[in-house]
């Protein structure tokens, strides 16, 4: 056992928290650093990502629920804080405060989507996302031509630092609740559903106990992003780009691990900036992310702080990694890959 | 009067894309139990096959499909072999998210080659003039290109042993498969069959719209509207539910709101998905 691999999946310890709590802390700096300008967008970008991508992976992750709806809960968080921020003077917490209520209260409509499983269950959460976007592009203020708002000046940097330290806390967050009875029912009912559901281990409860953790926390990053970004439309908020790229990342990272979203992030973020583009990049970027994308599904399933953690392991094991074969079956693989 | 027979009339063309899409997602969830978000790229990657025939070699529309053809053969080979036959056995949401990257890479092949601003062949507004409603020329060719394609399908899948291999196959799996049915082919028959529908749908859209890298995964959705209404992998009810969707769509975005025209839409999929899972169509892959 090493420290890595305890960070991965021990048991509650002094070390793992320690060493979780020395991360969270180190990625809440990142918020106090003194970064120029170009530099600054790219570490907010990253940081909005990770954040996304870390709420998408409490549900998806670990709890192996595929959601393609984190665009409604990132955009109902955004809208609340957009509309709060134009209509009321309060202070900026409040109004994040309002943005992870909005979260949770779009989360409760998506507690619908339990209904149905697998495909079934991310088909409905692309739907209702997409029903969802239009409504709000029909009756919410502003309408399709959205709404503005001043809370920061330009040059701020109040909202890197919020989400930073909002990056910092879900990954405290994701920590803790994953060691928690939770937590333990949602590694359950990822693994095997029904086998969860004969041992006693009430699956509805953990699935929608994952989504309101889930919904609150993408609520939280879409109200950072909306701020920062001073006007708000429904194509903004609601964009494919908020329930696409927090999944792919995710995988790209490694699902249901603590770090996997950020690195991730990182990631996706770093491809896109060196071929400029959209949020994807330019087409270079698009090849790029789709080829590793079908690289980790295909062949290596635990993502790639997956992989950095098994050469960790196979180093610090004594054993040459390169002479060793990987010894997961195919069966085990599907258990291991949203690990 | 005019204008609601003019709003049926236009929407045909998307009823007709939407069916033969719709159709190749029902097919491929069908056989191999995949949800494939890639489709609609399959489509965006033939329709600039067909751009590339009309503008870059000028070979005229109608022909350009007969460059589409093994384009569409060479996807569907490249897809199966590469893609869904080493995924067989992993997790169906592992697959979904591997046609995800499947679609984003093709997007940016298209874009690296073509670039991301739209383009377009020159298109013709000929139109007849039916009691007051203009019926487009182009009109005529979609629906004998869809229908032909659908009559092709329907034959093969009725008249052929691949077809029965296909049917059996869908409906018992493990039962075709003790059968002596070969499951390796049957799929590959069948994946390669719904990307060649797909490139129907591709050289239909070169005719009416500006194509952009993205065009596809936007008409993706609407595809599997069709085929949830329907069910998902089931073949029967696909004409009946792209015909309600594509109508209501325009009629809705005609007289009401476009936003609420969209929203009817995947509103139907969300009630067919919460009420009747299986869709509204009670036969698998028959006619």
């Amino acid at each position: 056992m090493n420290a890595a691999r305890k960070l991965l999946d021990s048991r509650p310890s002094r070390r793992s928290f320690a060493i979780c709590a020395l991360g969270s802390l180190l990625i809440g700096a990142l918020g106090l650093v003194p970064w120029g300008y170009e530099s600054s967008q790219f570490v907010f970008e990253v940081l909005i990502l990770a954040g996304v991508a870390v709420s998408w992976n409490v549900l998806g992750g670990f709890a192996g629920q595929l959601s393609l709806g984190h665009a409604a809960l990132f955009g109902a968080g955004a809208y609340f804080a957009g509309t709060l921020a134009r209509t009321q003077q309060v202070a900026v917490p409040l109004l994040l405060l309002g943005a992870m209520v909005g979260g949770v209260l779009v989360g409760c409509i998506f507690a619908l989507c339990f209904r149905a499983r697998g495909a079934y269950f991310a088909i409905l959460t692309l739907a209702l996302t997409a029903v969802l976007h239009q409504i709000v592009a029909e009756y919410a203020p502003g309408k399709n031509d959205g709404i503005s708002f001043d809370v920061f000046s330009a040059t701020s940097t109040a909202p890197l630092k919020y989400a930073a330290g909002g990056v910092g806390l879900s990954v405290l967050i994701c920590w803790a609740v994953t060691r928690s009875r939770l937590g333990m029912a949602w590694r359950a009912i990822r693994i095997d559903v029904d086998a969860a559901r004969a041992l006693g281990v009430g699956d509805l409860a953990a699935r929608i106990g994952a989504l309101m953790v889930s919904s609150a926390l993408a609520g939280f990053f879409g109200g950072v992003y909306a701020l920062n970004l001073g006007y708000l439309d429904p194509p903004t908020a609601f964009a494919p780009t908020w329930l696409l790229i927090p999944l792919l990342a995710t995988v790209l990272g490694g699902a249901g691990t603590l770090v996997g979203p950020l690195v991730g992030a990182l990631l996706w973020t770093s491809i896109a900036h060196a071929f400029p583009g959209t949020w994807f990049g330019g087409g270079t970027a698009y090849i790029l992310e789709g080829a590793l994308l079908i690289l980790i599904t295909l062949a290596v399933k635990q993502g790639v702080w997956g992989v950095v953690v098994q050469l960790w392991n196979r180093l610090t094991d004594g054993s040459r990694w390169w002479t060793a074969r990987r010894r997961a079956s195919s069966s085990d693989v599907s258990h291991e890959a949203l690990r | 009067m005019e204008v609601f027979a003019q709003t049926i009339v236009l929407s045909l063309t998307y009823v007709t894309i939407y069916l033969l899409l719709g159709t190749s997602v029902s097919l491929i969830f069908g056989i191999m139990g995949v949800l494939n978000f890639a489709q609609g790229d399959f489509m965006t990657v033939t329709a600039y096959v067909s751009y590339l025939g009309v503008v870059t070699l000028g070979v005229g529309w109608l022909l350009s499909g007969i460059l589409i053809l093994p384009a569409a053969v060479v996807v569907g080979v490249l897809f199966y072999a590469l893609i869904l036959r080493p995924m067989r056995n992993h997790d169906p949401e592992l697959v979904l998210v591997a046609t995800f990257g499947v679609g984003i890479l093709l997007q940016g092949v298209v874009q690296v080659i073509w670039g991301g601003n739209p383009v377009g062949i020159s298109r013709s507004n000929a139109a007849w003039v039916v009691a007051g409603v203009q019926v487009p020329h182009s009109l005529a060719a979609d629906l004998a290109l869809a229908g032909g394609a659908l009559l092709i399908l329907l034959w093969v899948l009725n008249r052929t042993r691949y077809g029965r291999e296909i049917r059996a196959t869908s409906q018992d799996r493990i039962g075709a498969a003790l059968t002596g049915v070969n499951a390796g082919r049957v799929e590959f028959v069948s994946v390669v069959l719904a990307v060649v529908l797909t490139g129907v749908a591709g050289l239909m859209l070169t005719q009416h719209q500006l194509l952009t890298p993205q065009v596809g995964a936007d008409l993706v959705l609407k595809a599997f509207a069709v085929s949830i209404l329907a069910g998902l992998g089931r073949l029967g009810g696909l004409v009946p539910a792209a015909l309600v969707l594509g109508f209501s769509e325009a009629l809705v975005g005609t007289y009401v709101s476009e936003s609420i025209a969209q929203a009817a839409v995947f509103g139907a999929v969300v009630l067919t998905l919460l009420v009747r899972p299986e869709g509204f169509s009670s036969v698998r892959l028959r006619s």
